[in-house]
């Protein structure tokens, strides 16, 4: 069990490696969060009030941006070191190959968490003057719900990254997984503003069970007794995602050993 | 000598062979090229679901319609797309000066920034921006009721040309700082592709200090908004002295300027320092 640990803290400490990268993320997310503030200030000062508060709207902007970029992973780790070769080495040492791969990514969220998302989000509520409104003991919850969300993301980027077993570059169908979550998961545009239609259809998908359920749970949307089935659908989708990925990856396991890379 | 006498048209030229090059290259990898491109229309496509999603739910933002906003964000589509067609080589510089292939178009008989232009070009990404430009660009003028006068015409393409010059200028800057040795890629990320972020929406609706930004020193308002602004003349562009709307070329050709400049200086201090 340590071992995986040693593998989180690696992950920790490759990201301090890099502080440029580190503090180009937080602006990025500032300016984002900026951008999008700008946007829905005007469409409030036209519209007056909307079924969402401004306060809550605000808020729910600045958390999902700044949840977005603590999730983010390196969606080309696993493509280089097939690419390489040295993905045969990560095979045959004693350590299960995705536990290892989650231990690190989740290694590298935690420093963001730490480094991007806390500054990201203080300096929003300092900034917009309004502290973002929160339910007690909400906050338990939605940190279950993010913990799980994370999990459903590393899920479903798992299969992307098996899936440079077989292709030669993943750049494309990355760069479109990202796009629909960017779209699909409230992140561009909050889930509650979008056509009834749209929603059922993200219902369907893993997208809603990332970053909009804990948000939804810590602006207090989902009171305690919503929150509860809220999470047991992420967990579903956790394991929906971890077993389809679990045959892949054996599937392209054997592949790369049969033809040696 | 035809050569000696036509340096611009050999120039040309070796330019043209350049181009069927690259897209032999990008040819031959049929598949990779075209997924690319798709990739990268996906990725685009959604700053315009985002639009459409928006509209879908409120009729205005700030008096300006849907396709009126489309429109504006049709100008920084198609400029983007010739930007990365002919200056795709300046946007990646830093790489090269890495490689060391600056080192090797020295030893040329050509010019560097010539080589430079010439080597590189973003097919994928250019078809990607392009053909969101052209069909926000086709449908939205029509919807909005622009009249094609002659001098409609000479206008949005003077616009175009001119958003083209200012973006690859910003490129330019950041490309002169790589000679010396400033690994720059990250702030030439953030600054540009921020700013390209938020000309996409009308600037009256930032804070101050995003306005001058974006008008004032990294002038992507002058790609966008300012020439949709010619076109369609909403309320809030009142805000701006009128001459602003004629203002496109004259940044423009200040900005290619200023970043030739850097380039040239970069240029001697790089090829002086023995490298």
């Amino acid at each position: 069990m340590t071992r995986y640990w040693g593998c989180f803290a690696l992950g920790f400490k490759e990201c301090l490696a890099y502080p440029s990268e580190t503090v180009a993320g937080v602006l990025n997310t500032l300016l984002a969060i900026v951008a999008s503030v700008a946007i829905w200030s005007a469409i409030y000062k036209d519209q007056g009030a909307l079924e969402i508060s401004q306060a809550a709207l605000v808020t729910y902007i600045a958390l999902m941006f700044a949840l977005k970029s603590a999730f983010e992973m390196d969606d080309f780790f696993v493509e280089r070191r097939v690419r390489k070769g040295t993905i045969g080495l990560d095979m045959i040492r004693p350590l299960r190959f995705r536990l290892f791969l989650l231990s690190y990514m989740a290694g590298s969220a935690a420093f963001r968490i730490f480094v991007q998302l806390v500054p990201a989000v203080l300096l929003i509520a300092l900034w917009t003057g309004i502290r973002p409104p929160s339910s007690p003991g909400a906050i338990g919850l939605a940190a279950l719900s993010a913990a799980v969300g994370y999990l459903v993301l590393f899920n479903l980027n798992f299969l992307l990254w098996v899936s440079s077993f077989w292709l030669h570059a993943t750049w494309s169908l990355v760069t479109i997984k990202e796009a629909l979550i960017l779209v699909l998961s409230g992140v561009a545009f909050p889930l509650w503003f979008m056509p009834e239609a749209l929603r059922q259809l993200i219902a369907l998908t893993p997208f809603g069970a990332i970053m909009h359920t804990p948000v939804a749970i810590y602006l207090g949307r989902l009171d305690g007794a919503q929150a509860g089935p809220a999470i047991l659908g992420q967990i579903g989708w956790a394991v929906a995602l971890y077993l389809v990925g679990e045959i892949a990856f054996a599937r392209g396991a054997r592949r790369i050993v049969i033809q040696g890379g | 000598m035809d050569r000696a006498r036509r340096p611009l048209i050999r120039a040309l030229r070796l330019y043209a062979l350049h181009v069927r090059m690259i897209a032999k290259a990008n040819l031959f990898y049929r598949l990779n090229s075209l997924t690319i491109a798709l990739a990268v229309f996906a990725r685009e496509v959604t700053s315009i679901a985002v639009v459409a999603l928006l509209f879908s739910r409120f009729d205005a933002l700030k008096a300006w319609s849907r396709d009126e906003l489309l429109f504006l964000y049709s100008f920084l589509f198609l400029s983007y797309a010739l930007v990365v067609f002919f200056f795709a080589g300046v946007r990646d510089f830093e790489e090269d000066v890495r490689e060391g292939n600056c080192d090797r178009y020295l030893l040329r008989p050509l010019g560097v920034f010539f080589q430079v232009i010439a080597a590189k070009s973003d097919y994928a990404a250019s078809i990607g921006h392009g053909l969101i430009g052209v069909a926000l660009f086709v449908h939205c003028a029509a919807a909005v009721g622009v009249d094609w006068t002659p001098g409609a015409i000479l206008a949005a393409v003077v616009f175009l040309a001119s958003g083209v010059l200012i973006q690859a200028s910003v490129f330019l800057f950041s490309a002169a700082l790589s000679f010396w040795t400033i690994r720059s890629a990250n702030v030439r990320n953030i600054l540009f592709f921020n700013a390209r972020r938020y000309a996409g929406y009308p600037v009256s609706i930032y804070p101050a200090a995003i306005k001058v930004v974006v008008i004032y020193v990294i002038p992507f308002a002058f790609v966008s908004y300012f020439p949709a602004q010619f076109f369609l003349a909403k309320p809030d562009g009142y805000a701006f002295p009128a001459f602003y709307l004629y203002l496109p070329p004259v940044v423009a050709l200040a900005m290619a300027g200023l970043s030739a400049a850097a380039w040239n200086l970069g240029l001697r201090h790089y090829s002086s320092a023995g490298n």
